[in-house]
């Protein structure tokens, strides 16, 4: 069994200060202020797969969440 | 009941804040804004990057493009400030294309 973070942070979006619309020349009227669910804490644990007729088996490690806390949103690849 | 404490979802708010310019003298503008709670998680995963997250936060999805006229600007300083209303706001990944994504 392993843990995931999820939950509801609060985020919020609003008009961009002037000096947010300067440095971007003028393309960012938008000021996303956001926390996102994250694993702020994980440890490692193994897990003994074992195949067909239990001739053999394998040893993997897999994350799981120990804390999970509302930080910084990010981008992922999926 | 619901509260603003227990809201979940994304919404559109009202909101008001003061435009200020150099050159010009600062006006308080009301408009409407979003606001809310999104739903989101990271998990493990076995490949790499070893977690994968599902990041959305509260944004507008329908803006609607607004221009205020400031007061008292200096003769070379253009009164125009270019603001957003919100029509509609949606739980969607922050874009740095158009918006400038901050963590509070």
């Amino acid at each position: 069994m392993v843990y995931a973070c999820v939950g509801y942070c609060e985020s919020s979006a609003f008009p961009s200060r002037y000096s947010v619309l300067v440095a971007s020349n003028f393309t960012h009227n938008i000021t996303s202020a956001s926390r996102c669910c994250t694993i702020s804490s994980d440890t490692k644990i193994k897990v003994r797969l074992d195949c067909p007729r239990g001739r053999h088996h394998n040893d993997i490690e897999i994350l799981t969440a120990r804390a999970c806390r509302c930080d910084m949103c990010r981008k992922s690849r999926y | 009941v619901t509260t603003l404490r227990t809201f979940r979802g994304c919404a559109v708010r009202e909101f008001s804040f003061v435009a200020q310019k150099p050159g010009c003298r600062s006006l308080r503008i009301h408009t409407e804004a979003c606001w809310g709670r999104c739903q989101t998680w990271e998990k493990p995963v076995l490949e790499p990057p070893y977690v994968q997250r599902h990041h959305r936060v509260c944004t507008y999805s329908r803006t609607r493009h607004l221009t205020a006229r400031l007061p008292g600007c200096r003769p070379n300083v253009s009164p125009l400030y270019p603001y957003p209303l919100a029509l509609q706001c949606d739980c969607d990944v922050c874009s740095t294309q158009d918006t400038e994504c901050e963590t509070f």
